[in-house]
């Protein structure tokens, strides 16, 4: 069965670039679920977990920092892997989302190959 | 400065590339000029980072380059809105800035960026950035693309 990926980011034009490039990652993904900020997120969440999340920083209505914070608390979804896509500069917030767990940290623009490498280090080799 | 807008020719030519899907042209062709009857779009990206490191980006182009960005960003979607094509300029800027930023002052600084804004700029004032010495112009794609920075930082 194919993977369940959730692309965070309140641009239209980041979320549609790194759908361009997941399917372009060679993995074997079912579908690829959108959210516009953190509560949307969480809303969607609620309906169905993902096997996966990239995540920016930067966004309105719910940030990503309180996002993993609110993952991070609740029995459900704690262990959701997360890997933040952001242009963020500030160390601060790169070390807290360290703290809440965050597997890596990317910096757009993100290749193909690079979410290929990430993705079956997080999750298994099998979903190449 | 010399070194600073040949890294900066790098890092712009490995986001067009990376991020916007366009192929940059290796050498520029002298006579390659903007079209000065067409309008110009600009986007900016203002940052501020510790030690009064600050400034702005922006990148400056005519239509022709913005409906080709926007189309390899957003996929095969025949009729895009004009603000979208807009957005997916200000995202070129956005990504734009953080790379450059950390090419020039390293991973370690803490830099807050701002949302990038974008607007249709006068083509008097297009004139004035193009020819400024803080601005580089690529070609890609065979459309000319103009990147333009604002640094605080006396020592660029």
């Amino acid at each position: 069965m194919g993977l369940k990926i959730m692309v965070i980011d309140d641009s239209s034009i980041v979320r549609g670039m790194l759908k361009k490039v997941i399917g372009l990652s060679g993995l074997d993904v079912q579908e690829v679920v959108e959210a516009a900020d953190g509560k949307q997120a969480l809303e969607k969440l609620a309906g169905g977990l993902v096997d996966l999340a990239f995540l920016d920083i930067n966004m309105p209505v719910m940030n990503g920092m309180e996002f993993m914070e609110k993952v991070r608390a609740d029995q459900s979804m704690k262990s959701l892997p997360v890997v933040v896509v952001s242009t963020e500069g500030s160390q601060d917030r790169i070390n807290r989302m360290k703290e809440l767990e965050v597997r890596h940290y990317l910096r757009k623009p993100v290749t193909p190959e690079q979410i290929s490498i990430i993705v079956k280090e997080l999750l298994g080799a099998s979903h190449g | 400065m010399v070194n600073f807008m040949i890294s900066c020719r790098g890092v712009s030519t490995r986001i067009l590339e990376n991020w916007g899907m366009m192929l940059v042209d290796e050498n520029l062709d002298p006579n390659a000029s903007f079209n000065m009857e067409e309008g110009f779009y600009c986007a900016t990206t203002n940052f501020n980072g510790k030690d009064s490191i600050s400034g702005s980006y922006s990148v400056l182009c005519q239509i022709k380059f913005l409906d080709v960005l926007a189309q390899n960003l957003l996929g095969n979607e025949s009729k895009l809105a004009h603000e979208q094509k807009i957005d997916a300029l200000k995202e070129m800027s956005n990504v734009l800035t953080g790379n450059l930023i950390t090419a020039f002052y390293g991973d370690t600084l803490t830099f807050d960026l701002m949302p990038p804004t974008a607007f249709e700029m006068p083509k008097e004032l297009a004139k004035i950035v193009l020819a400024s010495n803080r601005t580089l112009t690529l070609s890609a794609e065979g459309m000319l693309v103009a990147i333009s920075f604002s640094l605080d930082n006396p020592d660029v």
